[in-house]
C-alpha cells in the first residue's frame, strides 16, 4: 500500500460562526479516520497566535508533511497559514484550506446536520487533494533598470521626465520627426487659455537636455519580445538625411530648396519644402528631408541644400538604423488619431472648402500657423462673419464610435472664445447634443463663452449643403424651442472626436496587450489599476487608454511612471508559481495550447514541442483544458489533483 | 422513503465566482447544502472531460461558475469556457443527460444573492429530475 | 483515360522525376471487393496502384511520422483529414505531394452482398461511372454506397497538388437526418439507445487507432496516472463521450471508426452530433481551411452559443 504523506487537520470553530452550526467535534473525529491523517484538532480561533502555534508544534512533533485547515474563506487567511508552514520548514504549497464558513455554516444555518456532513465531505476532498500536492518555488528574475516610453506627446514626455529624474535610463520613441504630439499643434489650452507650446516647449527641451533620456525620433517599434523585467525591443530609426549633431536649424537649406509640398503639420493649409523642420520648436531641433518628395532622392538631381549648408550637415547616405534595446518596463503613450470627419459625408468635410475640423481650426487660429493666426475662410481668404461649430462629429454615434470623446465640448468653447476675442463682431454658433464640462473651472469657462455672446443651440444638424460663395447652409432642429433653424454660415468647424491611433492594434499585438471593445488600450482594472495593462510591466498613459485632456494625461503619465519605478526598484521580481508545464513525452506538437494562451506564454521549441515561459505564464489553465492529451498541466491544479477531489467528494467515505 | 437529495459539484473560479459565493455567506443568504465546490484559478481550467468524469462518478449536477465575459481576470479564459460548455451540454443532452444538469453561470464578486438563488434553483430542478444513474 | 490510368501515369511521373520517394495509394486487395493500402517506391511498380469504388481506407493515417517526400492518394473525406493533420502540425506540407481524386462514392460491400449473391474470391467486379457489373448483373452504385457517401459535400478534395478526374455528380446537402432522428427521442429513449450501444463495446480501441486525427503521443483514455477512464465496463460510456468530445471541430466524418468497429457501434451517429452543432452554432466545418482555427480555440466577444 502506498504510504500517504503525514497530514494534520485543523477544524476551526471561529467562535460561534462555524461552531454554532457545524459540529466541529464530529468533523474532527471523522478526519482522524482518514488514512493520511495523523493528527486532527479543533480550535476556537485557528488564526489566533494559539491556533497558529499549535499547528507549528504539530508540524515539529508529528513530522507533518501536509496541513489542512477547515475554517473561513482562503481569501482571508490562507497566506497566514502558509507563513506558519514556511516558518516550520514546510513548503507553503503543501497546505490546503477548506471553506466551512462563508460557503457552509453561514449559508446553511437552518440545516446543521447537513452542514456537518458537507464539512466532512469537503475535509475528505481536501485531505485527498493534499496528498497529491507538490512543493512549489516562486521563480524570480532580475530586472533591467531601464524603461521604454512609446510616444512623445505630452503623456510620453511627462512619463519619460518622471522616470529620468529618478535615475532611470529611459528610451523615448516617437514616430514623428519631433516630439510634442497633438499638444504642439494647439494654440491655447482650456480652461486657462495658456499658450500650448509655451507650456510644452520647456518640457520638450528638458527631454533633450536630460542625460538619462535617449530620444529616438522619426522611429518605429518593430518588434517586442521578452517579458516584464527584460523586454527586448527592436526600433527602426528612419533616416533624416541630416546629421542632428551638425544641424543648427538655421533654415538656409530650406530657403533654397526648389520643391514645395503641402504641409501636414498645418493640415495642408500651407506649404513647406522637401527639406524642412516640422515646427520651429521641434525637438530634436533638426531639419529633415522628405524622401518621397526630394528631387535628389527620387530623380538624382539638385542637391542644392547640401551645397548651401555651411555646416555640412546634409548626408544623403544616411541609412535606416535598427536599434536593439532592453527595458525592464514599457509605457505606452501613443495618444489618439482625430476622427476623419469625411466619414460623415453629410457634413461635407474635404468636399466643401469652408468645412474644417477642430484641429484644422487650431492651426488657423495659431499665431505661428499658416495664416499667422488670422481666421480666414479657406475658399477666399476672407474673414468669416459667422462661424458654426458642430459637436459630436464621430462620437456618441452608433455608426462610428458610441463613446463620448470627452474633450470636444471644451475645445469648442475654447475655440469659440478665441474667435470672440479676436473678432468680437463675428457670430458664433455651437450646435450641440449635450455640453459636457466636468472639470475644474470648466463650467465657468462655458458660462464665459455664453456671456461673450456665443449662441449654443441644442440640436444636431442632419446635413450641411453648400450655397453661394462657398457658404454653408445648416439645417437643424432647435430641440429646446422646437423651431427648425435654417442658417447660412461662412465657416463651419466640425468637433471631430478622438479615435484610437491606427497603429495601436499592431502595437497591442506586439505587446500581447488587450484592447477594450472601443479599440483603445485596455487598462488592467478600470478603478484600481488605471495605468496598468493585462501585461505585467506594460503601462499606459494618456489618450491611448481613452480620450482625456492634458491634466489627466499628465496625471496618468505620473501614475504609470510610479508603476515603472515600483518595478525597477526591486532587485528581483517574483513570477507566478502555479504555472503550466509541458510533459514533452506526451506533447504531440499540435500547438492548440499556444492559440488559447492569453499571454502568449507558450511557444514551440526546436523539436516542435510546446514549452511554457514560466515567467510570463499567469496560471489560468486555459491551455490545460485545451490539450487533448493532458500533456500540459498546471502546477497545484493538475488533472490528477482535480480528479482526486472529484472522486473524494462523490464516493462517500471511500478514499 | 428518504427524499432524493442531488449531489452537485461546482467548479468556481477563484477571482469572481468564488468571491461571489463568499459574498453570499457574508450576507448570510440561505441555500441548500447540496453543492460541493472545487476551486480553480479560472473557469477555463475546466476541461469538459472533467465534467464528463464528474457525471460518471455520480454527480447529479455540475455547476461551472466564472467571471462575466469581458471581465475575466485572465483576459479571455471565460470565452473559451462558454463555447466548451455549450458544446458538451449538447453532447450530454444527445445521450440522454438532461441539459439542466450542467449549468454555466457568470457570477461577479458582488453577486452573492445571484449565487444563492442559482444554487437554490438548480437544487430544486435536480430534485425533480432525479438521480443521474447513467449506464 | 479513366481515373485509374491517370493515377498510374501521374504516380510514375512523380517517381521518375524524383519529386517524391514513395507513393501511398491503393492496390488490389484480398478479394474483388477490397483494396489494400500500398506503398510504392519503384517507378516500375506503379501499375499496381488502383482506383475503384472499393478504395475505402483513409490513407492519411499512414502519414504520421513520415519524414521523406511522399505522395498520397486522397479522396475528399481523406483530404479533409489531411487538412486537420496539417493544422496540428502532424505532417509537413513541403514533404507532401497530394494526389487528389474526385470520388463518386465508395461502395459498402455489406450492402452489396445483401443485394446480390456472389463470391468475392472468385467473381470479378467491373464498374463504370454509374454501375457495378457482377456476372451479368448491373447494380446501380447509388443503391450500395456507404452511408457517409450518400450526403457527401466534398466530392472534390479540398487540398491537392494534382487532381485526378473531375466531379461527375451534383452534391446533396447533408441535413444530418441520422442525428436529428436521435435528437427527436425522449431523454429516456436516448439514454436507452446509447446504453444499448455502449454496452457492446469491448474496449478494443480500434476506433481510436484508425482515426487520422488521433495523434496524441499518449492517449488520455489509456492513461493510468491520472486514470480518467478505467477498463471497467461501467466506464465504456465515459470512454465514448470523452472520445466524442475530443473530436469536436476536428472530425471530418471519414467514417473509418465505424467501419473498423468489431461490434458495429454506430459511431458516426455520435460524432456527427458534434459536427452538426459546430456547423449550426459556429458555421464551422473541420478540414476545409488549413488557416481556420478550431472552434474550441476561438471565440467571438458577443456570442451566446
Amino acid at each position: 500500500m502506498k504510504k500517504h504523506p503525514r497530514t494534520g487537520v485543523y477544524i476551526c470553530e471561529c467562535g460561534h460562526n462555524i461552531g454554532g452550526v457545524v459540529d466541529v467535534k464530529k468533523v474532527t473525529e471523522y478526519a482522524k479516520t482518514l488514512p493520511p491523517v495523523v493528527v486532527a484538532r479543533y480550535n476556537k480561533y485557528t488564526c489566533s497566535e494559539l491556533g497558529q502555534s499549535s499547528i507549528a508544534k504539530d508540524i515539529r512533533d508529528h513530522k507533518l508533511e501536509r496541513v489542512v485547515v477547515a475554517s473561513c474563506s482562503p481569501s482571508l487567511h490562507e497566506h497566514i497559514f502558509q507563513k506558519v508552514l514556511e516558518g516550520s520548514g514546510l513548503n507553503p504549497y503543501l497546505f490546503e484550506m477548506v471553506n466551512i464558513r462563508e460557503q457552509c455554516s453561514w449559508v446553511h444555518h437552518n440545516e446543521p446536520e447537513k452542514a456537518t456532513e458537507k464539512a466532512k465531505d469537503l475535509v475528505r476532498a481536501a485531505v485527498m487533494r493534499a496528498t497529491l500536492l507538490e512543493p512549489l518555488e516562486k521563480p524570480t528574475k532580475s530586472v533591467e533598470k531601464s524603461a521604454l516610453v512609446i510616444g512623445g506627446g505630452i503623456g510620453g514626455i511627462s512619463a519619460a521626465l518622471y522616470l529620468a529624474n529618478n535615475g532611470v535610463k529611459t528610451y523615448l520613441v516617437e514616430k514623428e520627426p519631433s516630439i510634442g504630439g497633438h499638444m504642439a499643434m494647439l494654440d491655447k489650452t482650456f480652461p486657462t487659455l495658456d499658450c500650448s507650446l509655451c507650456i510644452l516647449s520647456p518640457r520638450m527641451v528638458e527631454v533633450r537636455q536630460n542625460p538619462n533620456i535617449e530620444l529616438l525620433a522619426n522611429s518605429d517599434v518593430v518588434e517586442i519580445s521578452g517579458s516584464v523585467g527584460d523586454f527586448r525591443v527592436k526600433i527602426k530609426k528612419r533616416p533624416r538625411f541630416v546629421d542632428p549633431d551638425k544641424c543648427v536649424a538655421c533654415g538656409a537649406c530650406s530657403a533654397k530648396c526648389p520643391t514645395k509640398v503641402k504641409d501636414d503639420f498645418n493640415f495642408g493649409f500651407s506649404e513647406r519644402k522637401a527639406i524642412y523642420i516640422p515646427f520651429p520648436q521641434a525637438v530634436p531641433n533638426c531639419y529633415l528631408i522628405d524622401k518621397n518628395n526630394c528631387l535628389y532622392l527620387n530623380k538624382g538631381v539638385c542637391r542644392i541644400c547640401e551645397k548651401t549648408c555651411e555646416r555640412k550637415a546634409i548626408d544623403f547616405n544616411q541609412k535606416e538604423e535598427v536599434i536593439e534595446l532592453k527595458a525592464g518596463a514599457i509605457v505606452v503613450a501613443t495618444g489618439f488619431d482625430l476622427f476623419d470627419a469625411s466619414e460623415k459625408k453629410q457634413y461635407g468635410y474635404k468636399c466643401y472648402p469652408n468645412v474644417i475640423s477642430n484641429l484644422d481650426f487650431e492651426r488657423l487660429i495659431n499665431a505661428s500657423g499658416p495664416t499667422d493666426g488670422k481666421l480666414k475662410r479657406p475658399s477666399d481668404g476672407k474673414s468669416p462673419q459667422s462661424v458654426a461649430f458642430i459637436q459630436c462629429v464621430g462620437s456618441r454615434d452608433k455608426n462610428t464610435a458610441s463613446y463620448c470623446s470627452r474633450v470636444c465640448c471644451m475645445i469648442t468653447v475654447k475655440q469659440a472664445l478665441l474667435i470672440k476675442e479676436k473678432y468680437p463682431e463675428t457670430e458664433v454658433f455651437v450646435y450641440y447634443t449635450d455640453m459636457r464640462t466636468p472639470g475644474k473651472n470648466f463650467e465657468e469657462f462655458y458660462e464665459k463663452a455664453r456671456s461673450k455672446g456665443v449662441v449654443f443651440i441644442r440640436g444636431k444638424p442632419g446635413e450641411i449643403t453648400e450655397s453661394a460663395e462657398s457658404r454653408l447652409r445648416i439645417l437643424a432642429e432647435d430641440i429646446d424651442s422646437g423651431i427648425l433653424l435654417d442658417n447660412e454660415i461662412d465657416l463651419v468647424v466640425l468637433a471631430a472626436g478622438l479615435r484610437p491611433p491606427k497603429e495601436l492594434r499592431d502595437l497591442a499585438q506586439k505587446l500581447h496587450a488587450s484592447l477594450s471593445p472601443d479599440g483603445f488600450l485596455a487598462e488592467a482594472h478600470p478603478k484600481l489599476h488605471p495605468t496598468e495593462t493585462n501585461i505585467d510591466g506594460v503601462f499606459l498613459a494618456g489618450c491611448v487608454q481613452f480620450p482625456k485632456d492634458i491634466p489627466d494625461t499628465v496625471a496618468t503619465a505620473g501614475n504609470a511612471a510610479a508603476g515603472v519605478l515600483n518595478l525597477l526598484n526591486k532587485d528581483r521580481i517574483e513570477a507566478e508559481s502555479i504555472t503550466a508545464w509541458v510533459d514533452i513525452k506526451k506533447c504531440s506538437g499540435c500547438g492548440s495550447c499556444i492559440l488559447v494562451c492569453p499571454y502568449d506564454a507558450i511557444s514551440l521549441d526546436e523539436d516542435g514541442k510546446a514549452v511554457v515561459d514560466e515567467i510570463v505564464c499567469k496560471g489560468c489553465g486555459s491551455c490545460v483544458a485545451t490539450c487533448l492529451s493532458g500533456a500540459i498541466q498546471q502546477r497545484h491544479y493538475t488533472d490528477k489533483q482535480l480528479i482526486s477531489q472529484l472522486k473524494a467528494l462523490l464516493k462517500d467515505g471511500k478514499v | 422513503m428518504e427524499k432524493f437529495e442531488p449531489r452537485i459539484v461546482g467548479f468556481l473560479c477563484r477571482w469572481c465566482s468564488y468571491a461571489g459565493a463568499d459574498n453570499a455567506g457574508v450576507s448570510r443568504m440561505e441555500y441548500p447544502p447540496n453543492l460541493r465546490v472545487i476551486k480553480v484559478m479560472c473557469s477555463s481550467r475546466i476541461n469538459p472531460t472533467i465534467i464528463l468524469k464528474a457525471f460518471n462518478e455520480g454527480a447529479d449536477g455540475v455547476l461551472i461558475a466564472g467571471c462575466h465575459p469581458g471581465d475575466c481576470h485572465y483576459v479571455k479564459g471565460n470565452y473559451f469556457t462558454r463555447r466548451r460548455i455549450a458544446l458538451v451540454k449538447k453532447l450530454l443532452e444527445y445521450v440522454g443527460i438532461e441539459p439542466k444538469r450542467l449549468r454555466i453561470e457568470w457570477v461577479s464578486a458582488s453577486e452573492g444573492n445571484k449565487f444563492a438563488a442559482l444554487v437554490k434553483e438548480m437544487t430544486n430542478e435536480l430534485r425533480e429530475l432525479g438521480p443521474i444513474k447513467n449506464g | 483515360m479513366d481515373k485509374q490510368d491517370e493515377l498510374r501515369k501521374k504516380a510514375r511521373g512523380l517517381l521518375e522525376s524524383k519529386k517524391v520517394e514513395q507513393i501511398i495509394g491503393y492496390a488490389k486487395g484480398s478479394n474483388s471487393t477490397r483494396t489494400t493500402p500500398k506503398f510504392v517506391s519503384d517507378k516500375n511498380k506503379t501499375e499496381e496502384l488502383v482506383w475503384n469504388s472499393f478504395c475505402t481506407n483513409n490513407l492519411t493515417s499512414y502519414l504520421k511520422g513520415i519524414k521523406n517526400k511522399t505522395a498520397i492518394v486522397v479522396k475528399g473525406c481523406d483530404s479533409r483529414a489531411l487538412v486537420e493533420m496539417l493544422k496540428a502540425k502532424q505532417v509537413e506540407r513541403e514533404n507532401l505531394c497530394i494526389i487528389g481524386v474526385c470520388c463518386d462514392g465508395i461502395v459498402d460491400s455489406g450492402k452489396l452482398f445483401q443485394k446480390i449473391k456472389f463470391d468475392p474470391n472468385r467473381d470479378e467486379v467491373k464498374e463504370d461511372i454509374e454501375n457495378l457489373f457482377i456476372h451479368k448483373n448491373k447494380i446501380s452504385k447509388k443503391d450500395v454506397l456507404l452511408d457517409k457517401c450518400l450526403f457527401c459535400e466534398y466530392k472534390i478534395p479540398v487540398i491537392f497538388d494534382t487532381l485526378i478526374g473531375k466531379e461527375t455528380k451534383e452534391r446533396i446537402k447533408d441535413e444530418f437526418l441520422d442525428v436529428k432522428e436521435i435528437e427527436k427521442m425522449s431523454a429516456e429513449g436516448k439514454k436507452k439507445f446509447w446504453k444499448g450501444q455502449f454496452e457492446k463495446c469491448i474496449g478494443c480501441f480500434a476506433c481510436r487507432n484508425v482515426c487520422p486525427i488521433c495523434y496524441c503521443e499518449k492517449c488520455v483514455l489509456e492513461s493510468r496516472d491520472p486514470e480518467l477512464v478505467s477498463s471497467d465496463e461501467n466506464d465504456r460510456w465515459l470512454f465514448h463521450l470523452v472520445r466524442a468530445y475530443h473530436t469536436t471541430g476536428r472530425c471530418v466524418d471519414c467514417g473509418e471508426c465505424e467501419r473498423v468497429c468489431p461490434v458495429r457501434i454506430p459511431l458516426r451517429k455520435l460524432y456527427r452530433k458534434l459536427q452538426k452543432d459546430v456547423k449550426e452554432v459556429f458555421g464551422y466545418s473541420a478540414g476545409v481551411d488549413p488557416e481556420e482555427k478550431n472552434v474550441l480555440m476561438d471565440f467571438k466577444i458577443d456570442e451566446e452559443p
